[in-house]
Formats: structure tokens, C-alpha cells, sequence
């Protein structure tokens, strides 16, 4: 397999999915984005990032059953691959290797 | 916007036109869950921002899609199943769907599945079968350098010889630098009985043998030296089934076997048994140095007496052209003197490749009866035709059924399905079932191998099956097979419009095949006829040579074999025995003989005093009879008189046969003196021609020295019915002469019987595989009748309304069948006439191939044929037209 670029907002969606466990469909996923970061993504951009990564293999997702709410409509869920993990924490020691040992301190988001 | 908003909208919420939008623009194979998402997050957003901005968000949501192309794109994920058809769900789903239709139409599968697993299954026999044939003396590790030395004489009656002068062997190993070593074999005559302490065994497979033996072959010794193992005379190896059978766990070695009517011997090794594939199979092997000290100097002069078989090894293969090219000149010196030619232009040296010999040496005196490469070949094409239908019905059988599965084929191609799709899966299904046949045929193979080798006279095994190559070409075979059967279906119905295979229309195409069909119908049957028409003419042509008066009684001559102590004893007193013997009432004569019929008699040249310019003729001759052979064996005579103990002159005296008398352009034989080396006499009688060998020859020109007292076999006839007592009374006088001897005896009638051997297997192989042949082209006629019954229920209903009775149906369903195995006949008859009219022409004496061979071969096909096709049909008329029009 080829190298797989993890790209920044693919990465939020992709945590967005760990995050939100057995319970990660499209809404929860832009809902969490938003609330965590502030950035007020699109649906048309968070089902592509979804669709990108589900190709790059680092997500699975499967037709949730027919339920009452919403009119019956089903629900698509993801889920985290091995490869998605193995992304994720790629990128997380990348990251940190990065900041070893820098002086300044920046002031982390959202407070 | 507010153009928009009604109050059913307010009620629900989202902006209808975006809604409208997303249906219409967005992508469809993913609007479902999109438009929850939407509508879910609308709700969300009115809780939290109010109507306005989530009416806002959501429109710009509805864009966001609607104008990103990669949503769009098919090759998502997620597309529907049919689509791609890549995972294991359509995988599944074709398992499933082929394994329904094998449960639903039972009928269908057993009789496909069966066919095919009846003709892997004797494909797979032969092909041992054969292996084992062509697997013949290559177990030496040397058997590509080594070769038989054979001689061929080159005259007109030429004969071919497998063994040849005991010297012959040394003089060319000496003149002949390319020959690495030779070793030479020379058989105990007959049975030799073997004894151990007070134990005696009869043992058919004795030779002398070279010490050299061990260099030669490959001939592994359990215990003892093959440097020296055969070295000293009076040593003999023995192999270990014949060492178990007289010491048991004892250790054989050093321990004394007597071979009777030679000498003690001593045993100096014991070999692993020769395995079965092999043209010279013998248990025991005695030194030759043991044979030339008993036999005397007259040996090493017998220079072209056929005795010795004779097998050279070479430093390399391919020499035996330059040894060709030596060989005449080896000739003209080391049989200087012999001929009144030059010796080249008589005879002349044939290497014989050691493997070859099995299956294609027919020589005169060979040391066993060698199988035939033509059996080999009949064999495989018998495999392969059996094969061949086996496939037949399976293609035809698949395409038949292909028919009733146009619907599935519409409706498969109107979700989507590739036509790619639809080939594969028939291809699968199909190898699914050539599968289960392979399966199938591995347990028809453990069940038939006794029969086999009990058919063959082979002891193939189960493990000769652990071949990884054979397994895998049966394999290869029955998938090949499946794939080939598939093919049909697979691309001609899988391009079918879908309307058309969903209209039915498609049944009416797939019926086009109908004609090859028939053809492979024909086929079949063609074949089936061939086979019994084969059988037939082998059986008939055995019966021949059983029942065919021999000219003279072979039933009822029982003869006894003498060995060494009883031999002598009884060459001592010959008459006194033969009085004893014939005071029992039941035999009624008794001879002295060295040769019965049924053997194959030495060729010896003759020369008539006075007659020719004593021109030398060849001919068989009966040796060591004495006065009461002719009258014994019920031979009668054409002119002159049998021999007499009351003339004197007998005492060197000849009987000819008629065929005798005619080669020499004797009209009055009787009276002449004949010469055969220092052997003259008058011949004093001529006997009519009688069968003394097999009837595949003619007649040959047969001789008859008188030479009481030097027989070796005792011959007695016997009144009819009395032969148990007449047994009893041989064995208990016999016994009184020399106690404790083997008393061993079989009936001339047998040893005629076993002539035929290779006729039996013929008839067996014919018989056996004309039964399989018609069982599986019956298995396909029976599908096929089931399935046309099926095709034309309709029809049969509206006939039926119509007034048709039963029998009226039955006959309109049988009739097409009919018409089939008639074509068949047409086809079979001619061809099998002639096949069998090739074969008969191998025998001297022959049935005529007559009409009621094909009469009865042609009804037997087309009675298997009408009953198969009742079952179908008598159940297709009494069926009530109800069933099969209520649907109309």
C-alpha cells in the first residue's frame, strides 16, 4: 500500500470517530468538530473526508438498522480501522516529537 | 426564500427546496442517509441557533454536497451489492443459489454427479492400469544400459528367440568392449519342489543365474554378499517370502534346501521379493556354476540351443548401434561351421531394451507370456470413451437444465448482473458438481480395485493412487471437465436479452441445441453398441476355442508331473507301473511323456533320407513319448499304424502329422526314415492333424520321436465320471513307488484354458466396461427424458384434452429415443464389425461375426434405451392435464 497522507481536517474527523465511539454517524461527527474546535465545517466536507478515509482504509462503516427517529431514514456509522489507529498515532508522535523540548509555551486553544 | 415557506414546511422544518434540490441533485445511491443526517442536524440547529440559521446551514449543507463531485462518484464504498459483486456476498449468494438447485432438482444432480464419478473412476483404474504396464522392469537403476540379447533367425519361417546359446553370453561380453557385465538366467523347466527338512513346496519361479546377476540388475539382498552369493555351486538365494515360508523366523542362512532331483543346496543369501512389475519374476535363484557341473561339457558347445536368457549391460545406452554394426561379424565367427551360409545371412543379434520386453516382446520361448502394448492401447481408448460419455452427459445434462434457469438469468441481469458474472457463475456451479464427482469417484475407486485387479491380474494398491501428478491430472481432468459442461450456459444463456429470458423465449432458443444434443445421444449409444457388439464376439470366439473338438480328448487326460526320485523311479519300471495303475478301472490308459498339449513344443530340423537332397525343414516336435502316447491322448490316425511294443524296428520310430507330411510333399510318409541329429527311424504312422497348441496358430508340422522312459510327466485317461478315483488311485500308487512325494497333477483341458488368458481379460474388459458405458448412457437418456418431458407437459396436457390415451402418449415420447439408438446401430453396427473382424483375423481358427451379434446387441441397446425412457414417459402421460394448463 502506498503511503497514505493523513491530511489536518481528515485527522479531526478521524478523531472525531474515536471520540464518539459506537455512536459515530455523520451528525455527531460534524457536531463534535464544531463544538471542540469552533470550526463550523460543512456536511458536503465532512462526507468527503469520510468517504476519503473510508478509501484510504482507516475507517469501516456499515448501514445502521431502521429506526423511528428521523423518519425511518438510516443511519451510516464509521469506525476506526487498525490502519485508522495506527494513522492517528503516527501523527500524535510526530507531533510531540516536534514540540521536544521547545522553550515557548503556547497557550493551548480553548481555554 | 419566503417564497418558499408554507405551513406544512414550518411544521417539519427544513426548507422544502433544498430538500427538493438534494433529491434531485444529490447522489442517489447515498440520498437516504444524507437527507436523516440533514434532517436530524436541522432539528439540532433550530434548538440551538433558531429557524432561521438552521434553515440557513441547511441549505448551504444541501450545496456543499450537491456541488463536491467526489460524492458523486460510483466506485464509493458503499455502492449496492450487485453492483460489484467483488465480495463474498455474491459469492455466497451464488453457493447458495447452486446448491438449491442440486437439493431441488435431486434427480439432476445424482445423475450428473454419478455419470461423471463412473468415468473418473474407470478413467482413473486404466490410467493406474496403465502406469502399472509401462512401470515394467524400470526399478533396476540400470534399466536404460540394460538389453536382452536375443537372436533372430532370417529365413523365411524365420524364427525370434529370447534365449540363446549358455555361451553366447561370455564370447560377446569378450568381443565387445561397450558391454559393461552380462548375466544370464536359465529357468527350472517346470515346477521345482523345494525341501526343507521334511517339508516339501512346489515352486514355479526357480532359475540358474549368473553371480554376475547382482552387477546387472538391481536386486537388493537382505542377508548375504552379492559378491559371493552365487559364486560357489550348490549356493542358492532365496526371496523372503519364500525364506519366511520355510524357516519362519528361523535364520535362514547356511541352512540346506534340497531342490529334488538335483542336489543339496545351501543358502547363501536372501534377496527382497522381486516386485510384481517385472517380465522375470522368479523366488529363488540358483548358482549356474551348479547347473554346469551337473549338466556336463555339452553346454558350453550349445551354441545355438535357445536355453539361455541372456541380458547384456552396457557402459552407455545409446552403444547399441555400434554393437549392430559389430554384430554380423561376431556372428560368422562364433558360429563358423554351423551353417552352410555365412552365419550373418541366417541369424542375426537383437538388443532388446530391458523395459520394452513387457509390453513388446512376443518372442518364441519367452520366460512368461508378456502382456501387449495392444491391450495397453484398447484399454485407454476404452478409458477415454467411457470418459468421453461421462462428459457427453454431463454438457448435455447442464445445457438441458440451463433452459429452466432463463428466469433466474433475467432477473439476475436486470439487477445489474455483467454478463461476465453470470458466465462465472455457471462455470462455478458447474465445478462444484465435477468436484463432488471427484469426491464421489475416490469411494467408487476403493470399492472397485478388488475387482479390477482381480479383472486385470494385477495387486494394485491404494497407495499406488499417492501419486501427487496423477492426483492432480484427475483433478485437472474433472474441473476441465466441469468448466467444458459450464460452458454452455455460461456464454450462450448469460447473453440472453433479459426480456427475452424473462419472457420464456429464451427456453425456446436454448432448445436450439437440440440437434448436438442428439448427436451426443447417438454418440453414447454408439459407443454402448460397439461394446456389446465386442463382447459378444469375444465370448463367442472363447466359446469357440473351448468347445472345438481339438482332435483329440483333452477332457478327460489327467496328467501328474514327476520329479527327480519318482522320475526315476518310475523311467525303471514303467510297465510295472503303468499294469498297477491300469488295474484300477477307471484309467484307462497310461503314458510316459515329456511334452503334453498345450505346451509350446521345441522346433527342431528334420531332414527325410532320400527326399530333397535331405533338405532340413523345421519343425515342432513332441519329446520322450512312449508306445501308448498316441492312444492316450486319442489321437487318431490317417495312415499307417500307432507304435508297437510287438515290432521291433519301433525302437527308433517317428508318427508325423498330416501338416508334417504336407511340408515335406510326402504323399506316402510311411515308410521313410527320418533324421533329427543322431535320432533316424522310419515314420510309421501319420496322424491326423490335431490342435496341440492354441487355436490363435495354425496347425504346424508336428513330429513324433518314440522314446519311452525319459517323460517326466505321466498322462492318464480317464472313464468320464470316475476321475475322483481315479485321482486317488494315481496318488496312493505313486506314493507307494516313492513315499512322501508332492503329487501334482492338473487336466490337459485346464492347461488348454489358460491359452486364452488374454482372450478372457479381453472378454471381462469388453464385458465389464460395455456395462458401465450403458449405465451412464442410460443415466444421461434418463435425463434428458425427464427433462423433455418436462419441456413438452404442455403439450401433453392440450393432447391429453384432446383425447389423447396413454399408450398413445408414451409411444409419442418414446418414439424420438427409438429413432436415436437407431441411428446409433447404423453407426455402431458397421464399425464394430469390422474392429472385431481385424481382431478375429489374429486367430487361425475363427468364428464368423453373424447376424444375431448385431440383432441382439441392437435389441438389448434399445430395450435399456425404451425402459429407461418409460419411467419418464409414463409418468409425463398419466399426469392430469390440470397440473399442467391451469396456469394458461
Amino acid at each position: 500500500m502506498k503511503h497514505l497522507h493523513l491530511g489536518e481536517f481528515e485527522e479531526l474527523v478521524l478523531l472525531a470517530v474515536c471520540g464518539l465511539g459506537e455512536t459515530a454517524y455523520a451528525v455527531p461527527i460534524q457536531q463534535r468538530i464544531e463544538t471542540r474546535t469552533g470550526r463550523a465545517a460543512t456536511m458536503g466536507a465532512v462526507y468527503a473526508a469520510l468517504d476519503r478515509l473510508e478509501n484510504k482504509g482507516f475507517l469501516a462503516s456499515r448501514l445502521g438498522a431502521v429506526t423511528r427517529q428521523r423518519g425511518g431514514k438510516r443511519k451510516r456509522f464509521y469506525e476506526i480501522t487498525g490502519a485508522g489507529l495506527a494513522a492517528v498515532s503516527a501523527m500524535r508522535q510526530a507531533r510531540e516529537r516536534m514540540w521536544d523540548g521547545l522553550e515557548w509555551q503556547p497557550s493551548l486553544g480553548l481555554e | 426564500m419566503s417564497l418558499f415557506k408554507t405551513k406544512g414546511e414550518q411544521k417539519r422544518g427544513s426548507p422544502k427546496a433544498a430538500r427538493w434540490i438534494l433529491r434531485r441533485w444529490g447522489p442517489a445511491h447515498r440520498h437516504v442517509e444524507m437527507a436523516g443526517d440533514l434532517e436530524e442536524l436541522y432539528a439540532l440547529r433550530t434548538k440551538r441557533y433558531g429557524p432561521a440559521k438552521a434553515r440557513r446551514l441547511y441549505w448551504q449543507d444541501v450545496l456543499s454536497i450537491c456541488f463536491r463531485r467526489s460524492l458523486h462518484a460510483r466506485q464509493t464504498p458503499h455502492t449496492l451489492p450487485y453492483e460489484t459483486a467483488r465480495g463474498p456476498i455474491m459469492l455466497k449468494n451464488y453457493l447458495k443459489i447452486a446448491l438449491r438447485n442440486l437439493k431441488r432438482q435431486k434427480g439432476y444432480t445424482f445423475i450428473n454427479v454419478a455419470g461423471l464419478a463412473v468415468g473418473l473412476a474407470c478413467c482413473l483404474l486404466i490410467v493406474l492400469y496403465v502406469q502399472d504396464e509401462r512401470s515394467y522392469d524400470r526399478h533396476h537403476e540400470n534399466a536404460d544400459r540394460i538389453f536382452r540379447l536375443t537372436i533372430e533367425y532370417t529365413g523365411d519361417d524365420g524364427t525370434h528367440w529370447a534365449p540363446i546359446g549358455p555361451p553366447v553370453g561370455q564370447a560377446f561380453k569378450a568381443q565387445m568392449p561397450e558391454v559393461e557385465q552380462i548375466a544370464r538366467i536359465f529357468p527350472f523347466g517346470s515346477r521345482a519342489v523345494l525341501q526343507v527338512e521334511d517339508q516339501q513346496f512346489e515352486e514355479s519361479g526357480g532359475v540358474y543365474a549368473d553371480s554376475t546377476v547382482f552387477e546387472v540388475f538391481t536386486l537388493p539382498l537382505a542377508r548375504g554378499n552379492p559378491a559371493t552369493a552365487l559364486a560357489a555351486p550348490g549356493s542358492i538365494v532365496l526371496s523372503e517370502r519364500i525364506a519366511r515360508k520355510y524357516f519362519g523366523d528361523d535364520d535362514p542362512m547356511g541352512h540346506a534346501v534340497t531342490v529334488t532331483g538335483w542336489r543339496d543346496m545351501t543358502v547363501t543369501g536372501i534377496m527382497k521379493d522381486v516386485p510384481p512389475t517385472t517380465h522375470l519374476p522368479f523366488d529363488f535363484m540358483v548358482s549356474m556354476q551348479t547347473f554346469y557341473d551337473q549338466a556336463g561339457d555339452w553346454v558350453e558347445q550349445a551354441r545355438t540351443w535357445a536355453g539361455f536368457y541372456t541380458y547384456v549391460l552396457l557402459r552407455e545406452a545409446h552403444q547399441t548401434e555400434t554393437i549392430t554394426q559389430k554384430a554380423p561379424a561376431f556372428v560368422n565367427t562364433f558360429f563358423e561351421g554351423r551353417f552352410e551360409q555365412p552365419a550373418d545371412e541366417v541369424m542375426r543379434f537383437v538388443l532388446q531394451p530391458l523395459p520394452e520386453i513387457h509390453l513388446h516382446s512376443k518372442l518364441e520361448k519367452e520366460y512368461r507370456a508378456n502382456s501387449d502394448v495392444l491391450y495397453v492401447y484398447v484399454f485407454s481408448a476404452i478409458a477415454l470413451f467411457v470418459l468421453l460419455i461421462a462428459c457427453i452427459n454431463f454438457v448435455n445434462l447442464a445445457t438441458a437444465r440451463a433452459a429452466t434457469r432463463m428466469r433466474e438469468v433475467g432477473v439476475r441481469k436486470t439487477l445489474g448482473a455483467q454478463r461476465l458474472q453470470l458466465a462465472r457463475q455457471f462455470l462455478g456451479e458447474a465445478a462444484l458438481m465435477a468436484a463432488m464427482a471427484l469426491v464421489l469417484a475416490g469411494v467408487l475407486i476403493v470399492l472397485w480395485l478388488p475387482v479390477f485387479n482381480h479383472l486385470t491380474g494385477k495387486a494394485l494398491t491404494l497407495a499406488d493412487l499417492q501419486d501427487p501428478g496423477l492426483l492432480l491430472g484427475l483433478t485437472g481432468m474433472a474441473l476441465l471437465t466441469g468448466l467444458i459442461s459450464g460452458a454452455y450456459p455460461a456464454f450462450v444463456i448469460s447473453g440472453f436479452r433479459p426480456t427475452q429470458a424473462l419472457r420464456g423465449a429464451g427456453a425456446s432458443k436454448a432448445s436450439q441445441p437440440a440437434l448436438l444434443r442428439k448427436g451426443l445421444v447417438v454418440f453414447q449409444f454408439a459407443i454402448s453398441i460397439f461394446l456389446l457388439i465386442g463382447t459378444a464376439v469375444v465370448l463367442n470366439q472363447l466359446t469357440f476355442f473351448r468347445t472345438k473338438q481339438l482332435g483329440f480328448d483333452k477332457e478327460r487326460v489327467v496328467h501328474v508331473r514327476l520329479g527327480g526320485e519318482l522320475n526315476d523311479a518310475i523311467e525303471n519300471n514303467l510297465e510295472t507301473v503303468k499294469q498297477e495303475l491300469l488295474r484300477h478301472p477307471a484309467i484307462l490308459t497310461v503314458s510316459m511323456a515329456a511334452d503334453v498339449p498345450g505346451e509350446r513344443y521345441s522346433l527342431e530340423n528334420m531332414t527325410v533320407d532320400g527326399h530333397r537332397d535331405d533338405e532340413e525343414t523345421m519343425m515342432r516336435i513332441a519329446w520322450g513319448v512312449d508306445h501308448d502316447y498316441i492312444e492316450t491322448l486319442g489321437i487318431e490316425l490317417a495312415a499307417g499304424r500307432d507304435f508297437s511294443r510287438e515290432a521291433p524296428a519301433d525302437t527308433n520310430a517317428w508318427i508325423v502329422n498330416e501338416a508334417a507330411a504336407r511340408r515335406l510333399g510326402l504323399d506316402d510318409a510311411v515308410g521313410r526314415v527320418m533324421r533329427w541329429g543322431n535320432y533316424a527311424g522310419p515314420i510309421v504312422g501319420v496322424a491326423k492333424d490335431f490342435h496341440f497348441a492354441s487355436l490363435h496358430h495354425e496347425i504346424e508340422p508336428l513330429v513324433i520321436p518314440l522314446r519311452p522312459g525319459v517323460g517326466g510327466m505321466l498322462l492318464a485317461r480317464v472313464q468320464g465320471e470316475q476321475m475322483p478315483g481315479a485321482l486317488a488311485a494315481l496318488e496312493a500308487t505313486l506314493n507307494d513307488l516313492v513315499p512322501g512325494q508332492l503329487f501334482r497333477y492338473s487336466f490337459v483341458a485346464d492347461d488348454f484354458d489358460l491359452l486364452y488368458r488374454n482372450e478372457d481379460k479381453l472378454r471381462d474388459v469388453f464385458g465389464y466396461f460395455a456395462a458401465i458405458a450403458i449405465f451412464i448412457a442410460c443415466l444421461g437418456l434418463f435425463g434428458l427424458a425427464a427433462f423433455t418431458a418436462e419441456q413438452r407437459r404442455k403439450e401433453i396436457g392440450v393432447r391429453k384434452v384432446m383425447g389423447a390415451t396413454v399408450p398413445q402418449i408414451v409411444l409419442l415420447l418414446s418414439k424420438e429415443f427409438t429413432v436415436l439408438v437407431g441411428i446409433a446401430f447404423v453407426v455402431a453396427a458397421p464399425a464394430a464389425y469390422f474392429a472385431m473382424q481385424r481382431w478375429l483375423e489374429d486367430f487361425a481358427y475363427r468364428v464368423e461375426i453373424s447376424w444375431p451379434i448385431f440383432l441382439i446387441a441392437g435389441l438389448a441397446a434399445l430395450g435399456i434405451a425404451w425402459l429407461t425412457v418409460s419411467y419418464q414417459s409414463i409418468k409425463a402421460s398419466v399426469a392430469n392435464p390440470v397440473e399442467s394448463l391451469r396456469y394458461e
